[in-house]
Order: structure tokens, then C-alpha cells, then sequence
């Protein structure tokens, strides 16, 4: 039997995905790790009360503006936002604190996990707009102002700031004064090093950094800054082993080496802000293009870069191990990700062969079917976590969690506005929703 | 309620009857039995004629028709709101009239498609075409009919309008075919002869268009629909027509039109004004079907407000609006408003409402109370700067524990002691109070010079023995440019006010094209800048895409005077600070909307204080800085029921406007027929004005009227004391009660005009026969040069006049450079003495061209002018840069511009906000922003 390529370098590559010393009870950066995974080994005991609620005085404040309303000329309504990577205050939580950043108030906040009670407050320049990182005590976030700051985690003092030109010309963006090579990647950390990027316009040069997480120093080895042309950095970085993946918004997310920032490429021809990395380095992203129905999803083969196939009528995915948790038709459902991904692979093939073999691709996609594993009705989901066998799914006005094997529905909560934010640390459930409140739920 | 139609009885009869009336009764009652017997099926869509929510009982004929899914009914109507529709089973063709049919229906369609259907029983299918089908094919109404191996199709001349009822009649007798909007005909043929060709099978629907391969789904709604199996006479038609009226809900006529506007984050006011006298309500919901009841706030009247409070945000709310009189409920079509787009953060303060919006810098924070005033009595961002950081912090949690910080004031540490860190322009407002006697604001008096937006003003306080001249000595350590000096004194307080002055070279973009006379050029130089390097970003921000109506097709241009940027979404105006892209104000009107303005005029311009929008009959005074509506002004008396405010253009104390019949300007923007880029009548047929008028601006009065014949909007122009026109004086032409028009016949027996714009006398007049301008047909003009433009046939056809005598100076012919995005309809750019129109440049003066092409143009963006470049949206579809003396063209990438001209410069900028949004290709940003010369910009050499 050939072996899959969906499967090998995984475990190899779990290791180093993670930041580096969080517990296992910790969600130390964004989606919990550097694949942006959303999948914690945490517990979260059921069922959950709502502890806290910390609540901005004002929502939360978009880089960007919704996507058009519609493509008339096509006819395409109910368009995607492909640059929606700020619309709540997204949190990391570690050691018992919970943090994230404000695009209202431009701070850093650190909040008590267990009552909610602000600790903290840290002001940046500008807006915050995707949650500091933790590691090992330290915070780093970027921020509109261009810099990305290290503090302490437990007192919220800066430890040392960093913006890889200087900012000696603020331009206003929305009332804010912001550089005009704002940091909106996010800081993703691993093995001593932080890495982000300070990018807006793409007719003027980005920067690509990778500095000391210690001293925010550039030199050394395997640090750089590296000026790029034609690209427009936005959304969290992903991380593999050998490879940084940064989102650009409504164009193809690119690849640079790890090592030293040299360009690799796009990825597929997938847009959107909503990416990840699968165990077994597939690269996920989507939406692909803002149109509401067609191929929005797509999957791609992270080391080559080649697309390996798409998701018609859904907007994100879950996934670990073999199994993929995504919304189509109005259906939430469970897939054997693995077999499904063999299937669709040869179903590829299959209708690229000269003579046709309709009984095979119909047999295909009969088998296809049967990779579904549970389906059942919910409405559109705006963000996914796994926890302890647990799924976590982001609803307008709820917050669920299904059996993940099942698909059994085991706890809901109502809450005020769109959850597109979800963590999970300590035992809590952390959510975040477009009306500015974090909120703290625990058994 | 079961709707009777009697078979109409002429006046004469009607006065017989009344002498003998036993006879009468005998006739109405013999009308009214033949008339039901000739009645082949009727439809009633009021909630009594339904079985279940899908299943709907014929009143004549007894069939049961079927719907897609549960239906919903308002006002006794059928919602079709595009995804449902309903079919017949079991129709075959023996069921249908054979020899002679008519088909009637009283009708609402909101969204014209390329294909649509009312009722018809058809195959269209390649060159297999059989049946019939009452529908619509983009704007328009049709009747289609076989009766061999084609469809033949009338087209009415009445364009469908949204929220507009109307009752069509087809008619086919066996020799000839007629279509009757609202009791008129509009269109005859007699290209089918004998009996109707049916197919073998077809799908006898309702509220679609649908064969084997196609179903189009109508948005709209259907109250009565009927099939007869003879031809209707005119007679009948008409009555028939009159006894729909009472079927049709009662509408709520608008005197003025409604409008909305935020006033906090969670409230907004809606104001409109009937012309019934009554109690106003306004029904609310997040739902297309709303339901709360919200009373206006004014008694019985006719000027209404309604205040919504506790909106919720990133919600999609409904309303109609209502005037309850003479116990009758007059009910508004359903609007819409998307809280997303309410940029507002902190309610208003109360006591300063009416101060237009903006940006004020604090410079040196050791004195709460000038950050606490201003916070308490203006609306504006208050950002606060000072050297020492334990201020900063001070004040950053201060605002913060207030929930004010970030979004009404931020404070940062100012790191040098020689320039703000800021882009240069940009704030409205400065404000420094000395600490002590001998104190010095922290920069130099050249960089807050250089930070003040033109027209901002910096206001430095200071006081105590010596301050004066301390502060003089400040002022005057270097020289200080671009801004004005004045000193007071008062109290034993000195204050120095810097104002800044206009940007040198600064032009204002107060028409579609520039100026009034359509040059597509403010006089704006740019400073001089020729490249896409030559400028920073000087603000991006809001509105975004979401704003637009899909790369805002061939909309209305954005406008910019006195530092203020004006821009149209979908039914909606925002205004911005062009210096700094605060939203100064924002106002939604559900019946702004104007596209395809290739082929009509503009529905708005502006000088330094107002903006003049027309919506629909009345043009709207805004002021510039808040939005108030100061006032409307109604079209001239005569024109009053039939027509609409057509072109709008000002010049000195006068507002000019024109008549167009009503419904003439262009509104629909759905689907790819309405992208006005193909050749065919649906797209180019030109608005035409029936009069046109000036009022003055300040007292409202009518100062003159000219009408004559129809006048071509888009020729419209006016230089040096003179306006001037082209007008078709054709009878046929004249007598046409239609202002959107199509016919040949507009090209004949033409005449340009030139008007004293002071006083409406004609100055002179000349017939011309140019080509005809089929496809565009552009006037522009400079003090001494009239410009006509005619595109067909692959070309564009350039002629130019002296204004002074009207006689031809010279004329130009060139190949367009395409047939689509807009390469067959580019309108001509006077910049200096030259006259640009892709791809050739012709001086002014003589006709002679340039030798140089311009920089080439894709996309459907049209030039425009600015100093020495031409703006326009060039290779690989960006915004482009064309250097008019070197040929040089620069673009910035993922940057793109709309459907016709969302880029204008002006206010010594580039002003770029956001238009081509919708596309679902491309990597564009879809954001508004702003450029600025670098050289005027005074920051470091190379920043970004």
C-alpha cells in the first residue's frame, strides 16, 4: 500500500509547533499554537457557568471595513470578508491570567482568569489587533504603532520595544494614528526567536522580522530583517518547522524560510485570514475569495505549495488528527479527514483519465460520502476549539459544545453578539464576541 | 377580497344609461358576463385566495397553482423576492388561447434581470422559441409572443422602478400584438400573424421566467395577474387600469423624501415629509417583514421625525414608514439601514451639536482642563502630545477608567523637539496653553504650520510679563509659510492664531467632472506631482466596500471644496474631512441612487458651504460640515407631477437645475446588463431634460427657465458667464413623454445652444449634425472652447466650438481604443490647452494632436486630470499615473478606482475614496484613502 501523503512529518512537526513552554492547560498565542490549530489537551469540565464578564465601552474597532455587499454583476450576494482577522478581542490565557489586545483603547490587557478583574493595563501607539503571545512570563504583541512590545506578563512593565523602521511619519487611520507599516501579524514565538511582520500598503516595502524573544535584538544568527516588496502582511502568522506562512487579507498567502526570511512563494491560490496548519503540514486557508458559494476553503500541500483540493459552501475548518470538523449545507459534520483526503486525491485523478471511468468516480464518490462521520443541523459556526474530546463551536447570540465523535450537543450558553473568538485554558472557556466582552466561563 | 373586472363602459354610454336605465343594467350586466366568460384564469394573491403557504386557488379557472416555498403576502400581494415563484402543474397547450390572448397583471418589479417573467407558458431554447410570456428584460416590460418559429417581443418605453406598480396589459389578436403600461400603449407590432405556436410542454409560471433551461426568479410583487383568450380592446385596457388603481396599496406620497441619519452609536433620526397631513408612525424590524410601531415624534403633519433608539450594532434593520389620515393607513416601500455603517462611537455632545467633526492636537499635557474642554464641548478625536511620559500615562488612564480612550482621546510621548511624527496637513485644530511666562510650545511654529489641515487653525495661549514676546520670538525663529498670523490680546492673555491657507495650486472638484464645465479637471496642480512616488498616504480608513454598490457603477463622482470630501454609496452619502478622513457625517436616502451617468447628468454638486443633492423631485441643501438639511427646493410648478430634478450644477449665487420626466435617470445596477458598458438602447439611451432653471441659493428663488427641446444631459457645460447645451428640436423627439431616450431620431434636426447663465437668454444657437453620438455624447468647456464628443461605430468624433460665436473651430476623428470597460465611453479631459481622449491629446486651440499617446487605460475608470498627470485606472487594472510631459506612467498596486470616476484631485490632494468594491476577483484593497504630494507634505524624504 503507497503511504498517504496526508500523513508522515506530523509528529515530528507537533513538537515544534508549540510555544515553547506552555502547559498543556495554557492557550499561549493565538489559536493556541503555531499551526493555529485551535486544539488543546486542556480539560474543560462540564457544564460550564458564566464566572465573569469584562466588557469594552466600545466594540471592537476592524482594520477594515465589511466586504461589499454584494458582486451584482455576477450576481454573488452575501459576500466573505477575507480580512476579518480582528473582530473581537481574540485572548491567550497562561498561569492564570488571560490577555489580549484592544483595537479600541490601543492596551494589552491582563485580566485574572479566575474573576475576570483587570490586572493590568498596557498603552501602546495604536490599535492591538490580534492577542499578545506568552511565553515563559513574557508578553509580545504588535501593534499598530508599528512596534512589537515584550512585557512582563505579570506586571505589564515593557521589557523592550522594537519596529524595524523608524516611525517618523503617523498617518491616520480611522481616527487612530497609526505607521504606515503597522504590525497586524500578530508575534509568534518559538525556540527563543519571535517573528512578525510590520506591513499596510504593497506599493511600499514590508518587513519580515524574526529578533531575540529575550532582548528583541536583531542580530545574531537566525534573526533578520528582511524588506519585501509587492505584499501586504495581514493575520496571524503559522509556523512550521522549516517555514513561516503569513495571510495577505485578499491575496494568497505567502511563504518565507524560517531560517532567514527569504521568500518561498504563495500558497495555493488561497486568500483569507482564516489559516492553518494540519499536523501533517497542510496548509488550510480560506476564504479563498469572497464569493458566498464555490470553492472557499482550500487545502494545499504546505512543502510544494501545490492546492490539494477546496471546500465549496463552508467558511473554516477544524481539524485534528483525522478528523475534520467543518458547516456545509447547513449541516455541522465530522469528517475522517485522512480517508477523506485520499478519496478527493483520487477522485482527481480519476476524472483526468483518458478513457473516462465513470464507475469508478462514481464509486468514489460514493465512498466520499461515507467519510462523513456525523452530520447534524446548526447554523453557520464562526469559530471552532477543540478541548478534551470536547467541540467548541462560535455562534451569532450562542456558544456550543458538541461530543466531537458524536456530535451529540452536551452544553450551550447564550451571549450578547457574534462569537468569532474562542479559547480554552484551565479549565475555562474563554469567548469573545463582536459586542467588545470577554468572557469567562468555567464548571 | 375577490376583484371583480367589468368590461369598461364609455362616457357616451355612461350618459345614455343614465336615461335609460333599465337598459343600462341590462348592458353592465351583459358587459360584465361576457367579460368573465372571456376570461381564461385570474390570480388574486390576497391571503383569502390561498389553500396553504405554497398553494394558491385560481378566483377564475380553478387551477391550483404551486410555489416553490412558503409564500409571503403583504398588502394582499405576493413577495417575490427572487428565490420563489409559482408554477401550474398539468398545463399543456390545449389549456391556452390559440388564436388571440391577452395577458394582464398588476405588477411591482424592483429588480430588473436580463430575462424575467410574469405569467407565460414558453420554450425559448436556442432558435426553438414557442409560446408566449408577459416579462421584462432588464428595465423594461415586454410582451413576447410566437407564432411560427420565433419569439416576437414588444418593449415598453417605461422602465420598471422599485417599489412602482404597475398594470400591464398584453394584447395579441392574430394579426397584431400591443403592450399597455398603465392603461398607455407603448409598443405595437404586427410581425406574428395567425395562431399562437406553442411547444409540446412548458411550465406555466408565475413570478419567473421559465423554460427547460432557464428560471429566472422575479424580485417584486404580484397582486392580480390574468389570462384571456381574446385581444383586450383600448377601452377595456383603460378601464381596466383605472379599476387597478383601487387594488393598489395606498402609498404614501412624499412631498420630501425620507432620510436618515445616526445621532449616537445606538440611535438615529428618520425624517421625511408627506403630502397627507397626519399622524406619522415608522414600523421597524430586524426582518424584512418589521413590526414594531415607533410614532413620529411631531403631532399630526406633514413634516415627521422618528427617533430609533437602542439599535443594536452590525444589525440590518427594516422600515416602512407611515401617515395615518382620514382614518387610512398611507404606507412608505420597504427601506433598509446596515448599523455596521454607523461610524459613530460616542453619542454627540449635547450642547455642540451642529460643529462639524474633525481632529484636535493638545500639545503639552500638563493643563487637564484644555483636554477636559474641549472632550466636553466638541465631537472631535482629541490626541494629546507631550515630552514626559508620566503625563502621558496620566492621561491615558484617566480617559481610559472614562471609556473615552482610543476612541474619542489618545495621548503619546512627543520624542522630538523639532517635528511632530504626523503627517503633514492633517490636523483641523492645535491647541497649546502655556504653563508658564516663559514658556515655548515643544515644536517649532513651521511644524504647526506644516501639521495644520488648511483651514485649521492653532490657537496659542500664553500670558504673564514678557509672554508675548517670548512667544513672537518662537513664531519667528524661522519663517512661517502657508499660514496666516494673528495676534490677540485680552484679560492679560495673549493668543497667537496660526490659520493655515489653502495649499498653493489646491483646486476643488465641484461637479461630476471637475468643474462646471465638465473639463474632469479642478484645477487642482498636484504640487507639481507627476508619479505614484511623488506622493505619501495621507490617510486610509473608512468607508470600505461595504459602503458601495459593487464598484459603484458609473455613479455619481465623489465631490471635494473647502477641505471636505463627498462620496455616494448605495443610497447613501458620507462626508470626510479630506485632510484626515474623520467622517464628518453621514446620511442615508433611499431614493438617491443614480447610475450609468455616461448617459445623464450627475444628481449633485457642491461649493464651499452646501451640498446640492437632488433626490428625485426636490434638490436637498446640505451644509457642508453637519449634514442638516437646510432646505429643499422644488422643481418649477409645471414640472411638479411629472418630471424629476434632473442635472444640478451651481455657479456663483445660482443653482441650476433641469426637468426630466419622472423615472428618466437610471437606477438599476443588477446583474451584467446593468453595467452600461455594452452598445446596446438599454444602456445608452440618453436622459433628456424638458427645461432647464436657475435658482438663487441663498433666497430660493426662481431666477429664469429655458424649454425648448429636448436637451441632452450630458452635454451640459458652462464656462465664463455661459451655458451651453445640445438640444434635439426633432417634433417626434419633442413630443416624447419619456426623458430616457432611445430613438433615431435624437440625432436629427440638433441644435447647440448658449445661454446667458446669469439671465437664461439665449446668447446664440446653431443647428449641427455631428455623428451621432450613439454611444456617449459628452459636452465639456472651457471659457473659450465648447467641446462636443460623439462615440460609435468604433469611433470618437471630436468637435470644437468658439464659445463667443458658436462657429466650428476644428474637429477630430479617432478610433476608440476598445468596445467594453468603457474604452467606446471616455470622457474627454480639458487640462491647460489641451483636450485629452484616449488615446490622443488635441490642443485647444487648433485640433492639432500631440504626438504622444496618453498612458493606456484598462478597466472601466475614466480619466481624469490633475497639474501635469492624468489619473486613471491603467495596466494590470491599478491606479495609474500618466506624466504628461514625459510620457512616464507609474500605479500603485491592489489599488483600483470604480466603474467611472471615483479618484479625483483636488484640495491639493489625491483624493481616493473607496469605489470598486464588489468584484470577486482581485487582490484590491477596497479601502478609501487620500494621497499627498510628498513635496507639500514637509516630513522626512522617504517615509512611506
Amino acid at each position: 500500500m503507497t503511504p498517504s501523503p496526508y500523513r508522515g512529518l506530523a509528529l515530528t512537526l507537533l513538537g515544534c509547533a508549540l510555544v515553547t513552554s506552555a502547559r498543556a492547560a495554557d492557550w499561549p498565542t493565538f489559536r493556541h499554537d503555531n499551526r493555529r490549530s485551535a486544539v488543546t489537551n486542556g480539560a474543560l469540565p462540564l457544564p460550564l457557568t458564566r464566572q465573569w464578564t469584562w466588557t469594552s465601552p466600545v466594540p471592537p474597532q476592524p482594520a477594515w471595513t465589511g466586504p461589499a455587499k454584494w458582486d451584482a454583476y455576477s450576481g454573488n450576494r452575501g459576500l466573505q470578508s477575507m480580512r476579518n482577522f480582528d473582530p473581537v478581542f481574540h485572548v491567550t490565557a497562561a498561569g492564570g491570567q488571560v490577555f489580549f489586545g484592544s483595537s479600541t483603547d490601543h492596551a494589552v490587557h491582563a485580566l485574572d482568569a479566575a474573576t475576570g478583574k483587570e490586572q493590568w493595563v498596557f498603552f501602546t501607539g495604536a490599535p492591538v489587533r490580534l492577542p499578545p503571545t506568552w511565553v515563559e512570563g513574557r508578553l509580545l504583541a504588535g501593534s499598530d504603532d508599528g512596534h512589537v512590545y515584550a512585557l512582563d506578563a505579570a506586571s505589564g512593565r515593557e521589557q523592550w520595544r522594537y519596529a524595524p523602521v523608524p516611525v517618523d511619519r503617523r498617518l491616520f487611520n480611522n481616527g487612530n494614528l497609526i505607521s504606515p507599516v503597522p504590525c497586524r501579524s500578530g508575534v509568534l514565538v518559538d525556540s527563543g526567536t519571535a517573528y512578525f511582520a510590520c506591513s499596510l500598503f504593497p506599493w511600499q516595502p514590508s518587513w519580515l522580522c524574526a529578533v531575540d524573544v529575550e532582548t528583541g535584538n536583531v542580530e545574531g544568527s537566525c534573526h533578520y530583517r528582511v524588506e519585501l516588496q509587492n505584499v501586504t502582511l495581514q493575520g496571524a502568522l503559522l509556523a512550521s518547522s522549516s517555514t513561516i506562512y503569513a495571510p495577505q487579507g485578499r491575496s494568497a498567502a505567502l511563504s518565507y524560510n524560517r531560517g532567514t526570511g527569504q521568500t518561498l512563494g504563495p500558497v495555493g491560490e488561497a486568500g483569507g485570514v482564516h489559516c492553518l496548519l494540519t499536523e501533517d503540514e497542510q496548509f488550510i486557508g480560506g476564504p479563498r475569495h469572497q464569493r458566498a458559494s464555490s470553492d472557499v476553503v482550500q487545502v494545499t500541500r504546505a512543502g510544494t505549495r501545490g492546492a490539494l483540493l477546496s471546500f465549496s459552501d463552508t467558511n473554516r475548518l477544524l481539524v485534528r488528527a483525522d478528523r475534520a470538523w467543518l458547516h456545509r449545507q447547513g449541516r455541522l459534520q465530522c469528517l475522517n479527514w485522512h480517508r477523506h483526503g485520499e478519496l478527493a486525491d483520487r477522485l482527481q485523478t480519476l476524472k483526468k483519465q483518458k478513457p473516462a471511468v465513470p464507475d469508478a468516480i462514481r464509486q468514489t464518490e460514493q465512498d466520499l460520502k461515507q467519510c462523513v462521520l456525523w452530520s447534524v443541523p446548526q447554523p453557520v459556526p464562526l469559530e471552532y476549539a477543540w478541548a478534551d474530546g470536547h467541540l467548541v463551536v462560535g455562534f451569532d447570540g450562542a456558544v456550543r459544545i458538541l461530543d466531537a465523535e458524536a456530535g451529540t450537543l452536551l452544553w450551550e450558553a447564550e451571549v450578547r453578539g457574534k462569537v468569532f473568538g474562542l479559547a480554552v485554558a484551565d479549565q475555562r472557556l474563554l469567548v469573545s464576541t463582536d459586542r467588545g466582552e470577554v468572557i469567562g466561563f468555567a464548571r | 377580497m375577490k376583484t371583480v373586472l367589468i368590461r369598461p363602459v364609455s362616457r357616451r354610454v355612461y350618459r345614455w344609461c343614465r336615461w335609460h336605465a333599465v337598459v343600462c343594467v341590462a348592458v353592465l350586466l351583459t358587459a360584465m358576463v361576457s367579460s368573465e366568460a372571456a376570461r381564461v384564469h385570474q390570480w388574486d394573491f390576497s391571503p383569502a385566495q390561498w389553500q396553504s403557504e405554497t398553494e394558491l386557488t385560481a378566483v377564475q379557472g380553478g387551477l391550483l397553482a404551486v410555489a416553490e416555498q412558503a409564500v409571503r403576502i403583504e398588502d394582499d400581494s405576493l413577495v417575490l423576492d427572487g428565490a420563489n415563484s409559482l408554477t401550474v402543474p398539468g398545463v399543456v397547450p390545449d389549456h391556452m388561447p390559440r388564436q388571440a390572448f391577452s395577458v394582464e397583471a398588476l405588477v411591482q418589479i424592483d429588480t430588473p434581470t436580463r430575462w424575467g417573467g410574469i405569467l407565460g407558458f414558453l420554450q425559448d431554447n436556442g432558435s426553438y422559441e414557442k409560446g408566449w410570456l408577459l416579462g421584462y428584460q432588464n428595465d423594461r416590460y415586454t410582451l413576447q409572443v410566437s407564432t411560427g418559429t420565433s419569439l416576437v417581443t414588444l418593449t415598453s418605453t417605461t422602465s420598471l422602478a422599485r417599489d412602482r406598480w404597475v398594470h400591464l396589459v398584453g394584447t395579441y389578436d392574430g394579426t397584431s400584438m400591443h403592450l399597455y403600461v398603465d392603461g398607455r400603449a407603448e409598443a405595437s407590432g404586427e410581425a406574428c400573424r395567425g395562431d399562437i405556436a406553442y411547444p409540446p410542454h412548458a411550465f406555466y409560471t408565475l413570478g419567473a421566467y421559465r423554460d427547460d433551461n432557464e428560471f429566472y426568479r422575479a424580485n417584486g410583487r404580484l397582486r392580480l395577474v390574468s389570462l384571456y383568450d381574446h385581444a383586450l380592446r383600448p377601452a377595456e385596457v383603460t378601464a381596466r387600469h383605472r379599476q387597478s388603481k383601487a387594488l393598489r396599496p395606498l402609498p404614501l406620497s412624499f412631498s420630501v423624501k425620507p432620510s436618515l441619519r445616526y445621532t449616537a452609536p445606538d440611535a438615529a433620526v428618520v425624517e421625511w415629509e408627506s403630502s397627507h397631513t397626519g399622524q406619522g408612525v415608522l414600523v421597524l424590524g430586524k426582518t424584512d417583514r418589521p413590526d414594531s410601531s415607533v410614532p413620529a415624534s411631531s403631532p399630526e403633519g406633514r413634516i415627521h421625525r422618528v427617533v430609533l433608539s437602542d439599535l443594536e450594532p452590525g444589525t440590518v434593520y427594516f422600515y416602512r414608514l407611515g401617515v395615518r389620515a382620514e382614518g387610512l393607513l398611507h404606507k412608505s416601500p420597504l427601506y433598509s439601514f446596515d448599523t455596521t455603517l454607523n461610524y459613530l462611537r460616542h453619542p454627540l455632545p449635547v450642547a455642540e451639536r451642529g460643529m462639524a467633526n474633525g481632529v484636535a492636537l493638545v500639545l503639552g499635557l500638563d493643563d487637564s482642563s484644555v483636554m477636559e474642554g474641549l472632550v466636553r464641548k466638541t465631537p472631535w478625536m482629541i490626541i494629546g502630545l507631550d515630552p514626559e511620559v508620566r503625563r502621558v500615562t496620566a492621561v491615558r488612564e484617566h480617559y481610559y477608567k472614562a471609556g473615552l480612550y482610543g476612541t474619542r482621546v489618545q495621548a503619546h510621548v512627543l520624542n522630538s523637539s523639532v517635528r511632530v511624527p504626523v503627517a503633514g496637513n492633517s490636523m483641523n485644530r492645535i491647541v497649546w496653553n502655556a504653563a508658564a511666562p516663559d514658556a515655548v510650545p515643544p515644536v517649532p511654529a513651521v511644524d504647526v504650520c506644516r501639521l495644520l489641515a488648511p483651514g485649521g487653525e492653532a490657537v496659542l495661549t500664553t500670558g504673564g510679563s514678557g509672554a508675548k514676546t517670548v512667544l513672537d520670538t518662537w513664531a519667528t525663529a524661522r519663517p512661517v509659510s502657508g499660514c496666516t498670523i494673528q495676534w490677540e490680546e485680552q484679560g492679560g492673555r495673549v493668543r497667537l492664531r496660526l490659520v493655515k491657507d489653502a495649499l498653493p495650486g489646491s483646486g476643488s472638484w465641484t461637479h461630476q467632472y471637475g468643474d462646471l464645465g465638465n473639463t474632469a479637471n479642478s484645477g487642482e496642480r498636484l504640487a507639481g506631482a507627476t508619479a505614484a512616488e511623488d506622493f505619501l498616504v495621507q490617510w486610509v480608513g473608512r468607508p470600505g466596500a461595504d459602503f458601495g454598490i459593487d464598484r459603484n457603477p458609473r455613479m455619481p463622482a465623489p465631490l471635494a471644496a473647502a477641505g471636505r470630501l463627498f462620496h455616494q454609496g448605495m443610497n447613501r452619502i458620507i462626508a470626510l474631512d479630506a485632510a484626515n478622513g474623520t467622517v464628518l457625517w453621514h446620511l442615508e436616502a433611499p431614493d438617491l441612487r443614480r447610475v450609468n451617468i455616461p448617459r445623464d447628468a450627475a444628481n449633485w454638486c457642491t461649493d464651499d458651504e452646501h451640498l446640492f443633492v437632488v433626490v428625485k423631485d426636490r434638490a436637498w441643501v446640505l451644509d457642508h460640515a453637519t449634514g442638516e438639511r437646510m432646505r429643499t427646493l422644488p422643481l418649477p410648478g409645471v414640472f411638479a407631477t411629472s418630471h424629476e430634478w434632473g442635472y444640478v450644477a451651481q455657479d456663483g449665487e445660482l443653482l441650476i437645475g433641469s426637468a426630466v420626466a419622472r423615472d428618466a435617470p437610471y437606477t438599476a445596477y443588477w446583474s451584467g446588463a446593468m453595467w452600461y458598458d455594452k452598445t446596446d438602447e438599454n444602456a445608452t439611451a440618453k436622459v433628456c431634460s424638458d427645461a432647464l432653471f436657475a435658482y438663487g441659493k441663498q433666497d430660493g428663488r426662481g431666477r429664469w427657465m429655458y424649454r425648448r427641446g429636448k436637451i441632452i444631459n450630458t452635454t451640459i457645460c458652462g464656462a465664463g458667464g455661459r451655458l451651453h447645451f445640445v438640444e434635439c428640436r426633432h417634433p417626434d423627439v419633442v413630443a416624447l413623454t419619456e426623458g430616457r431616450i432611445q430613438s433615431p431620431q435624437l440625432w436629427e434636426q440638433q441644435v447647440r445652444v448658449t445661454l446667458d447663465l446669469a439671465t437664461g437668454e439665449i446668447l446664440h444657437e446653431q443647428p449641427i449634425d455631428t455623428e451621432d453620438g450613439r454611444v456617449v455624447f459628452f459636452g465639456a468647456c472651457t471659457p473659450e472652447t465648447m467641446l462636443l464628443v460623439a462615440s460609435h461605430t468604433k469611433q470618437y468624433h471630436l468637435y470644437a466650438y468658439d464659445t463667443a460665436t458658436g462657429d466650428l473651430r476644428w474637429q477630430q476623428s479617432h478610433a476608440w481604443p476598445g468596445s467594453d470597460h468603457s474604452g467606446h465611453m471616455q470622457h474627454p479631459v480639458l487640462l491647460d490647452d489641451v483636450v485629452y481622449l484616449q488615446p490622443w491629446g488635441y490642443r485647444l486651440a487648433d485640433g492639432e494632436r500631440l504626438p504622444d499617446r496618453m498612458g493606456a487605460r484598462e478597466g472601466c475608470h475614466t480619466y481624469v486630470g490633475g497639474g501635469d498627470a492624468l489619473i486613471y485606472r491603467g495596466t494590470a487594472r491599478r491606479l495609474a499615473v500618466w506624466n504628461r510631459t514625459t510620457g512616464a506612467i507609474s500605479s500603485w498596486m491592489n489599488l483600483r478606482p470604480s466603474c467611472w470616476i471615483s479618484v479625483i484631485p483636488a484640495e491639493g490632494m489625491l483624493l481616493v475614496p473607496e469605489g470598486g468594491g464588489g468584484c470577486s476577483c482581485g487582490n484590491w484593497m477596497e479601502t478609501s484613502l487620500v494621497f499627498t504630494p510628498r513635496v507639500i507634505d514637509g516630513t522626512a524624504e522617504g517615509s512611506p
